[in-house]
């Protein structure tokens, strides 16, 4: 295996790494003196498994401004949320509003239910940066559709969705807001109330800094998305039918209790540091990169001008060399790991004019340092200037 | 366990969740022997766990626990022949 330490690691848009060193201590805890089942056995090993399970869910809705904790249930990731928040409510007839910035978990689920005719699907244009055009949402929604879902910041151009404009739109319409916050949650403000969220789905491995295998949806109250999967809660035994009641109706099966232990740790560490001191830290780093890529020659960039309408996130593409090349020159030569590629977000690489090949993704994070930033620009110019002089 | 009849009461929910948030309350308002125990077979035939304090208290207690009301499944006060539900 490579040595770790001489890679810079730019991909925290996929999974946030380093975490905070809390994080792991707190799974190896876990593993080591808690090992049991939430939720389950009276017992207090199980007991204090399940201890970690309820401040988890404590800590996120701190976090997210949710006066009821029960009303977060934990998945695997922000896919297995979503699909919970659009299979759980969508019924036929509904319309639906999404935008073309949308991951395929968003994407894919909605596609399923248009190609089926349970529901008819409408995607609204977003600009070049891939900013929604708010003129365009405020016709749609006088239509009055039954959802509107959309990610709070864009995967691939970072662009960042005006959040409380929108819930304040939606709300008004009377149209539920599903909001995707894979990249956002835990590196921008979120606020259910305020924002007029209905539905937040979230995942636990990027800004959070909590493990793979971990994330959640939250929901209203009066929102109550049908379960995907049935099965044993530790809850109603005597019963045969899944009980109602939050958080087991949607969490059926054993937790990933230790996964939880970590997140619990990394959504801690946010709160020790402080949610506005993390975004200055990200913004800063993304201004040092776009400030060095910008009036490069043979760098395209994507997405809004100003680091301050981003999540951490710059995509580019390099002119005569394809994303995958570029990527493996700047992991060969430079140490400089990145994600080539669509991203698994084609309508997003449609809007933005880089579909099919996609871009090159620079995704720092809150350890990311300045000079690894400045590797990562001497790594472009590199690349750009090698295409120029055509070697 | 107990320090003979009447020395607890019980809360019991739908939820290892509002078990988890009843014993957060009941330890941040000092009641007394405030603890985790299992759900007593005369009460529920759930394998999970409830939450007991000093019956002395018990009136505090369901005060509250209000917040929780609509997970509560019943306040039950240690009683020589088991448990009696708190009216």
């Amino acid at each position: 295996m490579q040595d770790t330490r001489k890679l810079i690691y730019l991909d925290n848009g996929a999974t946030s790494f380093p975490k905070p060193p809390a994080v792991a201590a707190a799974m190896s805890h876990f593993l080591l003196n808690v090992g049991g089942s939430p939720g389950r056995s009276g017992h207090r090993l199980s007991q204090e498994a399940a201890r970690v399970v309820f401040e988890c869910r404590e800590a996120l809705a701190r976090l997210f401004g949710a006066p009821d904790s029960r009303r977060i249930i934990f998945t695997l990731n922000a896919t297995q949320a979503l699909n919970t928040a659009i299979y759980g409510i969508l019924k036929p007839g509904d319309r639906v509003i999404t935008t073309a910035m949308e991951h395929n978990s968003t994407m894919r689920p909605l596609r399923d239910l248009e190609r089926r005719g349970v529901i008819s699907l409408e995607v609204l244009p977003c600009d070049t940066a891939g900013r929604l055009e708010l003129g365009h949402l405020e016709a749609a929604l006088r239509t009055r559709p039954r959802l509107l879902a959309a990610v709070h910041a864009s995967n691939v151009s970072g662009a960042i969705l005006p959040l409380r404009e929108v819930g304040a739109m939606a709300r008004a319409a009377g149209t539920l807001l599903l909001v995707d916050a894979a990249q956002s949650a835990g590196a921008l403000p979120i606020d259910v109330e305020a924002d007029g969220i209905d539905l937040l789905a979230f995942t636990g491995h990027k800004a959070l800094f909590g493990p793979q295998g971990t994330g959640g949806l939250w929901a209203r109250p009066g929102v109550e998305p049908e379960p995907l999967f049935r099965g044993g809660t530790g809850s109603n035994s005597e019963l045969e039918e899944q009980p109602e009641f939050w958080p087991d109706r949607l969490e059926s099966g054993t937790q990933n209790a230790v996964g939880l232990a970590g997140l619990l740790a990394g959504v801690s560490f946010i709160a020790e540091t402080g949610l506005p001191a993390i975004r200055e830290r990200e913004e800063a780093l993304t201004k040092r990169l776009l400030d060095g890529l910008t009036d490069l020659a043979g760098v395209t960039l994507y997405g809004p001008e100003h680091a301050a309408e981003r999540s951490p996130i710059v995509s580019v593409t390099f002119s005569g060399l394809v994303p995958s090349e570029a990527g493996f020159l700047l992991e060969e030569g430079f140490g400089v790991l990145t994600r080539v590629g669509l991203h698994c977000a084609p309508a997003a690489h449609r809007t933005l004019g880089t579909y099919p090949q996609g871009t090159v993704r620079f995704a720092p994070g809150f350890f990311t340092a300045d000079a690894e930033i400045d590797v990562a620009i001497e790594g472009c110019r590199y690349l750009a200037a090698k295409k120029a002089a055509g070697r | 366990m107990s320090a003979g009849p009447g020395a607890f009461a019980i809360a019991t929910f739908h939820s290892t969740h509002s078990v988890l948030k009843a014993e957060k309350i009941l330890k941040e308002a000092k009641l007394g022997g405030v603890r985790l125990v299992p759900v007593p077979s005369q009460v529920s035939s759930d394998c999970g766990v409830t939450v007991r304090f000093a019956a002395a208290q018990v009136a505090h207690a369901a005060e509250l626990l209000h917040v929780l009301d609509d997970d509560l499944q019943g306040i039950f006060v240690e009683s020589a022949g088991g448990w009696e539900p708190y009216a």
